[in-house]
């Protein structure tokens, strides 16, 4: 256990770096992406929650059955003409003529982004939801509902719905069900947690522990959002959830560490009020003992949700994901962000004091108070 | 050292919270039909809890709205806006947290879970329709309009002197408007219009200018919340028409809940396991207000009219259930580092509990900040994930904070100092509290003199580890674990003076 003997505090380089790599990765990724698509959207992966989508719903009729059954393969029929490159070509050539817009292929090409089914057999519907075109391209969704009636009769004639079968193919476009308003109020509902959360540790600690805390809660949010770019993770309502989710028990994590700090701290000065306090070598203490139990609490959290992400469905997963991440980035941050963090800001704090100090005459005095806060 | 008396009490208490636990789960479980053991159909506490669109599906309906003519584009818009927040707000206020409202050009779609009938819509929302306010003179005579619908802000039910009436609160700008028509029409009737048929009227007594007012009627609570609903409905800004309405199955699903679940028993499984190998008879007691925790969790998830469990919703009981024990892991370290420093296991436990207070009340403290401002000013999804999130962790406070510090004083009540190895407690060199060799860089000689003369007095030999806990106790760690560690720190305390 070589790690007991260093200073892990002190350190703050190395710890510094690996989130800023982790961070510029996502940003090439993001800029990658935007600029292949050509559109700003493109750089991350937002799902029709936020960016408004199509609904194709298929009502299978008694001739549907038989030749292709189950779920699964039905919803490969559908995702086949969702990407089918003979409608693409036509919407890119549409464009082009029409609109004078230049569009690629892939940027035509319908990406689901869910899939539900309803009753079995030949009641069986099978609802899939799928992107608009970027409205880049695509302004007034003219490209979009000229796309969308080729799929309708692509679709229509696989199943060949006619007057008097069962069979139906239906077409809508839906708005963003998670509107710009719920990420709005979101990102506000974050912004005044953060600010009473810092107003808090303040209050109960001291200014560098609450700007400490508040930034490594930041990092958690970065690094998570970080992760979603770079693995292509759709960024949907349930994305904001994990977030705020990860934000509200990682925060316990670094209090539980600037508890000790602060106890450690008080400890000290009570037995020799005259002394500064090496917070580098403060801020290891205090991590070295509540290590154990951050770990602890950090394995116990992954038990579960590491096995629902293992035992769920793929959108189970993609949902467990983001938030595995941000337990590791809300473990990461507060063992080694926030302590370092903390003692330098109050070490360069420390030393504009002693400067001062040093000036001023009545050195003894001042020093025991100031060391005391 | 074991008192008879406590023992019989803590025999009593840890066999009653066990068939309390026991309870909790079996009928968490089981579900009892008509008359079996004489009960009145027993649904499974966890099968109450209300499930979002993901997990259960729903029912849709599709609403779209005519541009009125005087209306410019960037007005009809922002009516559509309108509409649709309130329908969110109106869906929200009877517990529907997770309904969806999305509005695409004219079209306003509303998703809600957990409804297997698209009737029920109506029943929530009402069927959209207007609402006039009309000078009544007779059946036959309409006229003129005098106010509509869009100035009522909220209508609901009260109940007062034995009826239920019809409350409507109007907007400001609606309160002012009222308030001139009633005191034209003191003494002459107001009719109340819905898609142009008289609902009902009544006569006007007094100029109503206090912004609200109630209707009262022969109603029953049922003919009186209906009324208010259609008020209600009449009161969005635009006219809608159904055009299509269906049900919606889950895009998750059985799958998702039925992961959720393993996932829970098996997390909660390795958690117990993980806490009993750590921590012994302290884990133990951990575990079982852990089960207790899990029950109440879930249970209060299904009384509580604002949650709606989607997946975001599992994701967070499961990572609750983690951190549930996470106040217990704190107090135990604790504890096991007094007792490593000398302490004996009770005052060692008392001591643990006390000092790990402020840490476990601080970062709890600040996640329930979190919670309220969720609650406070998320929209529905966010808003119904901070009642999730408060109940959780009001509930982990208790368990861990309340229940497991009776239980562990009730295993306690049957040892003493002789089996802290049950408890994991063992005596061990600990970096002492004060360990100011590495805390404190002496400024100067003066400095480290005054160091040292704070440092003898502190320590007197008088100070021998403290039995109330109240006071700070010093010691300094030996390099060698010790057999009898309290005489040692003394003896040690010079040698670890000049280490410095």
């Amino acid at each position: 256990m070589k790690m007991t003997d260093k200073n892990i505090a002190k350190m703050y380089k190395i710890w510094f770096t690996v989130p800023a790599i982790i961070i510029l990765v996502a940003i090439i990724v993001f800029a990658g992406f935007a600029i292949a698509g050509k559109d700003i959207n493109e750089g991350m992966n937002i799902g029709t929650d936020f960016a408004g989508g199509s609904i194709v719903t298929v009502v299978l009729g008694e001739d549907a059955i038989g030749s292709d059954e189950g779920f699964n393969d039905q919803l490969q029929v559908i995702t086949d003409v969702l990407n089918d490159d003979d409608i693409a070509a036509q919407i890119v050539e549409l464009a082009s003529s029409e609109y004078g817009i230049e569009i690629g292929a892939e940027a035509v090409k319908a990406s689901v982004s869910y899939s539900q089914r309803s009753d079995s057999g030949a009641n069986m519907s099978i609802i899939v939801k799928y992107d608009n075109i970027s409205s880049t391209y695509d302004p007034d969704n003219a490209l979009t509902n000229a796309r969308n009636e080729l799929i309708e009769a692509a679709l229509e004639e696989h199943y060949g719905v006619t007057e008097d079968n069962a069979s139906m193919v239906t077409m809508s476009n839906i708005g963003a069900t998670a509107s710009q308003e719920m990420v709005k109020s979101a990102l506000l509902a974050l912004a005044i947690s953060l600010v009473l959360i810092l107003v808090y540790v303040v209050i109960r600690f001291e200014l560098w522990s609450g700007i400490a805390a508040v930034i490594a809660l930041c990092h958690d949010v970065a690094i998570m959002l970080a992760f979603t770019i770079i693995f292509r993770i759709q960024i949907n309502s349930s994305f904001i959830a994990a977030m705020i989710t990860i934000v509200a028990y990682s925060i316990n994590n670094t209090i539980v560490i600037f508890a000790r700090v602060r106890e450690n701290a008080k400890a000290a000065l009570k037995v020799n009020p005259n002394a500064r306090i090496d917070n580098f070598a403060l801020c290891d203490r205090s991590l070295k003992q509540t290590m154990l139990r951050c770990v602890n609490t950090t394995v116990t959290t992954l038990f579960a949700i590491v096995i629902f992400a293992i035992l769920g469905a793929s959108s189970v997963r993609e949902f467990a994901l983001p938030v595995i991440f941000g337990l590791f980035a809300g473990f990461y941050s507060s063992v080694f962000i926030s302590p370092a963090l903390y003692a330098l800001m109050k070490n360069s704090v420390d030393k504009r004091k002693a400067k001062k100090r040093a000036a001023g005459t009545f050195a003894g005095q001042r020093s025991a108070q100031q060391t005391k806060d | 050292m074991i008192n008879k008396k406590a023992r019989a009490i803590s025999a009593v208490v840890l066999t009653i919270f066990s068939i309390v636990v026991v309870l909790g789960v079996v009928f968490a479980f089981v579900s009892l039909d008509d008359g079996e053991l004489g009960i009145r159909n027993y649904i499974a506490y966890p099968n109450v809890i209300k499930l979002g669109l993901d997990l259960s599906g729903g029912a849709y309906a599709e609403y779209s709205a005519d541009q009125p003519e005087e209306m410019t584009d960037d007005e009809f818009n922002a009516a559509i806006e309108g509409t649709r927040r309130s329908l969110e707000d109106l869906l929200f206020s009877k517990g529907y947290t997770e309904a969806q409202v999305s509005s695409y050009g004219n079209t306003i779609r509303v998703e809600v879970p957990d409804v297997d009938d698209p009737e029920r819509i109506f029943e929530l929302i009402g069927r959209p329709s207007t609402l006039e306010f009309k000078e009544y003179t007779s059946s036959d005579t309409v006229n003129e309009t005098l106010m509509t619908g869009d100035e009522v802000a909220a209508a609901g039910v009260v109940y007062k002197d034995g009826q239920y009436l019809v409350a409507i609160e109007f907007t400001d700008e609606g309160g002012e408007q009222f308030g001139e028509i009633t005191s034209d029409l003191v003494g002459s009737q107001l009719g109340i219009y819905v898609n142009g048929e008289l609902l009902t009227q009544a006569t006007v007594n007094e100029a109503i200018t206090g912004g609200s007012c109630t209707i009262s009627g022969n109603f029953d609570y049922d003919t009186a919340y209906d009324l208010a609903v259609q008020i209600q409905a009449g009161s969005f800004p635009l006219d809608l028409h159904m055009t299509n309405s269906n049900t919606i199955s889950a895009t998750l699903g059985d799958s998702a809940l039925k992961a959720g679940v393993i996932a829970g028993i098996v997390g909660l499984a390795l958690i117990v396991v993980y806490v009993c190998i750590f921590y012994g008879l302290m884990g133990v007691a951990a575990s079982m207000a852990l089960i207790y925790y899990s029950c109440t969790y879930i249970f209060f998830l299904a009384v509580f009219p604002w949650v709606q469990l989607t997946l975001a919703g599992i994701a967070g009981v499961l990572l609750s259930i983690g951190m549930a024990v996470d106040a217990n892991v704190i107090i135990f370290e604790r504890i096991k580092e007094e007792y490593a420093a000398g302490r004996n296991m009770k005052n060692a436990t008392s001591i643990g509990f006390k000092r790990s207070l402020g840490a476990i009340i601080d970062g709890n403290v600040t996640t329930i900040i979190g919670a309220i401002v969720l609650m406070i000013v998320g929209t529905s999804t966010i808003r119904g994930f901070g009642v999730t999130l408060l109940i959780g962790i009001v509930l982990s406070l208790f368990s861990s904070l309340v229940v497991t510090r009776v239980l562990l004083k009730c295993i306690m009540a049957f040892h003493d100092e002789r089996h802290a190895k049950f408890y994991m407690l063992k005596r061990y060199a600990v970096a002492a509290d004060d360990d100011i060799s590495i805390l404190v860089e002496a400024e100067d000689a003066d400095a480290r003199q005054k160091a040292e003369e704070a440092e003898a007095v502190a320590v007197g030999p008088e100070i021998l580890p403290d039995n109330t806990g109240d006071d700070f106790t010093i010691k300094q760690a030996p390099k060698k674990p010790a057999a009898k560690p309290v005489y040692k720190y003394k003896s040690s305390r010079g040698k670890g003076g000049k280490r410095r």
